[in-house]
Formats: C-alpha cells, structure tokens, sequence
C-alpha cells in the first residue's frame, strides 16, 4: 500500500482528502503545516506528498524543499489557490512533481495521484 | 434599513417560521413525524414571505450561507453545502458548507465542470425523467437502478446514474436539490444525513425543493440588480466623461478667443465666474429652473459668448485708438458670428441663443436683434451683467480701467433700462456676499 501525506493547514480539506484516498487504498497521513509535514515525512516515509502553500509556521514551498533534502525521489503535489505560473515554475523548480489549482476538479486529483503511483510501483 | 438589519430580521424570521409553519421538519422523537392539519398552506406562506425578503439580498451568497445555517440548525442533518456555478470558471464550486467534524465537505477546494456525472444528471434529467420533484435521494437513485426495467434498458443512464452515485459518496450526500433558474442549472444544495435517522419525508424535500428555485430566483435578481448598477453607472461614467470633455473644449475655445486680445486677456474666465456667482442667487427662480440644467446651460454659454470674436480682424480687435464707426459695426457682428459657429452643433443649440443675445439691452436698445425684456433669453441677461462688469474693472485698449465701485454704480444705474432688474439684485448680492473675486 503506498503511503500519501496530505498537507494543508485546513482540517476539513485534510479530512476529505484523506477519506478520499483512503478509500481507495492509499495509507494516508495528514499534517498542517510545513513543519509537520517534515516531520512526517522524517517518521512516515510517504511516496507521495499533496502539499499547500500558504500556510503558518513554514509555508509549502519552504516544506518542498526540505523534504526533497531529505528524499529526493519523494513525490510531492502543489495544491494551491494561488494562481500564478511562477509559483508554479518555482514549486517545480524545487522538485515539485504537479502544480494544481484549487477549487481543484477530483477527477483530475485523483489521474494524477494514480499516475505517479503506477509510475512508482513500476519503478520498485 | 441597513443590509445587516435585514439579514438578521430574515434569519429570526425563518428560524421562527420554521418551528411553528410545519412538524414535518422537525422530526419528533417518538420516530412519527407530526404534522398539522394544513401544512401546505404554512409552506405557502413561509415561502411567499422568504422570497420576497430573499428579493431585498443584494449579494445572494450571504442569503445561501444564512440558508444553509438555519437549515443545518433546524432540519438537523450530518452536513448541508451548496455547490454554485460560477461563469469565470465555467464549474460548480461549492462555496458554502456546514457540519460536524469530519463529514464537513472543504469550501473552496473541489469544482465540477459539467462533465461531472452528477451535473449531467441534473442538467440532462429531462431526457431521463428521474423524479418528479427534481431531487435525487441516494437510496432512491440505488433503488431505481437496480429495480426500474425501464432504466435498466438504457445502458447509457444506468452507466451515469452509478457515476453519480460515486460523486454523491464524495459529497456524503443523502439528497441532492438542483437550483435551476429558467432551465439552467445554477447549483446544488447537498444534505446529510438526518441526524435522527429518519428518511427525509416528501414534504421536507418539496419543500427544500421549492427553496431551491427561490434561491434560484433570488441569485437572478441580485445578478439583474448588479447588471443594473453597472449599466447605471457606465451611463453615468460615460455622461460625466463626455460632459467634462465638452466644458474643457468649451474652456480651449475660449482661451482661444481671449489669447487673440491681449487687452482683454482672462475676459472670458472672469466672466463666467461672475455669471456663475450671480446664477447662484438666482437659482430658485422660475426663470433659471425652465431650463433643463440652468448651471451648466451658463457654465458653457458664459465660456463661449465671445467665441464669435474669431470672425473680427485683429488689426480692429487690438487697435489701441477710438473705435471707427465702421469698426464697431464690425465688433457687433460677434454676437451673431457666435451664435452662427455654435447653432449648427445640435449640443449647442440652445447656447447659441444665449450667445446671441448677449448684448441684448433689456429695454429693447441692444443688439443684434433689439430684443426686450423677457424676450431675452434669461443667461444672456446674466452674461451681460457679467460682461459689463469686467468691461469697467479691468483694462481695455478703448477705456481706462474704473474702480469696481463705480461699476457697481454704473450697473445699479442701468437696472431696467440696460439690465434686468433681477439680474442686477443678484449681482449685487452676490457682489456685496464678496464673491466677484478680486476686482471687488
């Protein structure tokens, strides 16, 4: 079963995102803020990261690059309300695998977390 | 009343009226739901009363939110939300949400495009005719996919059905209420489950359903409003544009005029701010309200009344000597050139009377058209004061410049014969109030 951390400083989208991926088979792990999700990532050793950006304590771009210091075949998802393609060529600059926007449709969500899985599964 | 008022009487107001219209709303214990004797006719009156107040909502969002909430407190579910069109995304967002921990659905986070199973449904329900009431319950959806023989011949609305089915668990939906307006679909309000865990009667859904389409209404009306102001307002932008555009020109033409005559140089300037200061005593009168915007009628006529000036030669118009007879017939022509140049300007149209007449003499001694009294139109008699005026108090090649006293005198003098008596108060009023600048 691979392992998802899903990072927002919202608990409700954290809750949704999290009963979304769970039913469909996907361990899931749920932090609220950057620093958390180094944590997470240092305890957990998720594949996959959906991380945001604007959040409190360390924000999602300085999380991004920590966690690819400290994994770098982690793969890590924007999700942001930010639209903006510099943040997005930054966010991908620092390893970032996908930059998404929110309201974001699930369907495509859901594409390309099962994407990068198979991708995964494949490689291992 | 402010919008904060009305928010607020509304909400009491339906939390009122939905404990006392109908029991079907609130689910007894005892697993019956009571009912009274005529709950239709509650619902009727609840919902005539909430969409005319729904009417008053300039923003809809906030009368969804307040929907939500009171429907989240009263009918008492595991969660309501709203999804929403919204054009600048072409996608349903669900904007509002209410609910305990863990089944509330995130705002702002998931959109439907309408390729999403469940908005076909709802948009494309006629071709299916899946209910009658227009809500599509969870269970009842199951029901008739696995059970209706109709359905089930048709692989296509089977095959969508159980999409919608999966997009309903996504929302944690028990019931799903389609907002339509006209025959678009404008959003979706998504409700739990009963806390109680009682099926929702038909009633309750009628009558969410019924709510739906007043929120729908309601959406329409703030949007028509909104369309309204905006038009109103570019209307009003476009009018101020062209008005300021008008007077600056009016403004160009006239520096124009009075860069030719370096002895009268400011003349216009200072005339139209004395007509203006005069017409502000008068701006009661009968005479000034019969036009249809005396100010500005003045503001434009005052600026332009020498803009007939153009057609004198210079060598008359700065010649330091007495004036010939010849040459003075040919400064009169001014009034008429003027008003000549501005008449064929429909805008202009009414202005070009007044410049005209401008050396109108109220007793019948002016020119060109020998004009008396009342017939000469009333700005042209405040312009001819204020043309006088800066005549004698300020320097001009055929005439020493006099002390504003003695122009005060000379116009007091020439009150009925010269100059229209009312024009003449005005301007001394006005004069006396200090406000015909510094040559007083």
């Amino acid at each position: 079963m691979l392992r998802l951390l899903i990072v927002d400083d919202e608990v409700d989208i954290c809750d949704f995102v999290k009963s979304f991926f769970k039913d469909r088979n996907f361990e899931v792990f749920t932090a609220n803020n950057g620093k958390q999700a180094v944590d997470m990532v240092k305890s957990e050793k998720p594949e996959i990261v959906l991380m945001d950006i604007r959040m409190p304590v360390m924000d999602g771009m300085e999380a991004l690059k920590e966690i690819r210091k400290l994994d770098g075949a982690i793969k890590v998802i924007m999700i942001t309300a930010i639209e903006d393609e510099k943040k997005a060529e930054e966010a991908k600059h620092h390893g970032a695998i996908e930059y998404i926007t929110k309201p974001l449709l699930l369907e495509q969500l859901e594409r390309t977390v099962f994407t990068i899985a198979e991708q995964i599964k494949m490689n291992s | 009343m402010s919008y904060d008022d009305n928010w607020l009487r509304l909400q009491d107001w339906i939390v009122e009226k939905m404990k006392n219209c109908d029991g079907a709303l609130i689910p007894t214990g005892s697993g019956s739901v009571q009912m009274r004797q005529e709950p239709e006719l509650d619902y009727q009156y609840f919902l005539e009363n909430a969409s005319r107040t729904m009417i008053r909502f300039r923003k809809p969002e906030h009368l969804i939110r307040m929907i939500v909430r009171v429907i989240d407190e009263q009918v008492k579910v595991s969660h309501t939300a709203m999804l929403l069109y919204k054009e600048e995304r072409d996608s349903f967002i669900l904007i509002d949400s209410k609910g305990g921990e863990g089944v509330k659905l995130p705002i702002g986070f998931i959109r439907m495009t309408f390729d999403n199973p469940l908005i076909r449904l709802f948009n494309e329900r006629h071709n299916f005719k899946i209910s009658e009431i227009g809500a599509i319950e969870y269970k009842e959806l199951l029901d008739v996919i696995q059970r209706d023989e109709e359905v089930k011949k048709n692989k296509d609305l089977v095959e969508l059905m159980e999409l919608s089915i999966r997009q309903m668990e996504l929302l944690k939906a028990n019931i799903c209420i389609p907002i339509y307006y006209k025959k678009d679909l404008m959003g979706i309000f998504v409700l739990g489950k009963k806390l109680s865990n009682m099926k929702f009667s038909r009633q309750e859904v009628g009558f969410f359903t019924t709510l739906a389409n007043d929120v729908a209404m309601a959406i329409a009306n703030a949007q028509l409003i909104q369309d309204l102001q905006e038009k109103i307002f570019e209307v009003h932008e476009l009018y101020e544009r062209e008005h300021q555009v008008f007077i600056h020109t009016a403004i160009s033409l006239a520096a124009a005029i009075d860069a030719r005559d370096p002895y009268t140089h400011g003349h216009t300037e200072r005339v139209t701010k004395y007509a203006l200061a005069i017409a502000e005593e008068l701006e009661d009168i009968p005479e000034a309200q019969a036009y249809r915007n005396f100010r500005e009628t003045l503001h434009i006529s005052a600026l332009l009344h020498d803009v007939g000036k153009i057609g004198v030669p210079d060598s008359i118009l700065k010649k330091k000597g007495q004036l010939t007879r010849e040459e003075y017939e040919m400064v009169k022509e001014h009034s008429l050139t003027g008003a000549a140049i501005l008449y064929p300007i429909r805008e202009l149209g009414d202005i070009a009377k007044e410049v005209r007449a401008h050396h109108e003499m109220y007793d019948g001694g002016g020119y060109p058209d020998g004009l008396k009294g009342e017939e000469i139109p009333f700005i042209a008699r405040i312009i001819s004061v204020s043309d006088t005026f800066d005549a004698i108090t300020s320097d001009r090649p055929y005439r020493q410049k006099k002390m504003a006293e003695i122009a005060v005198q000379i116009i007091k003098d020439n009150s009925g014969s010269q100059f229209d008596p009312i024009v003449v108060s005005a301007f001394l009023l006005a004069y006396r109030k200090g406000k015909l600048g510094n040559n007083t």
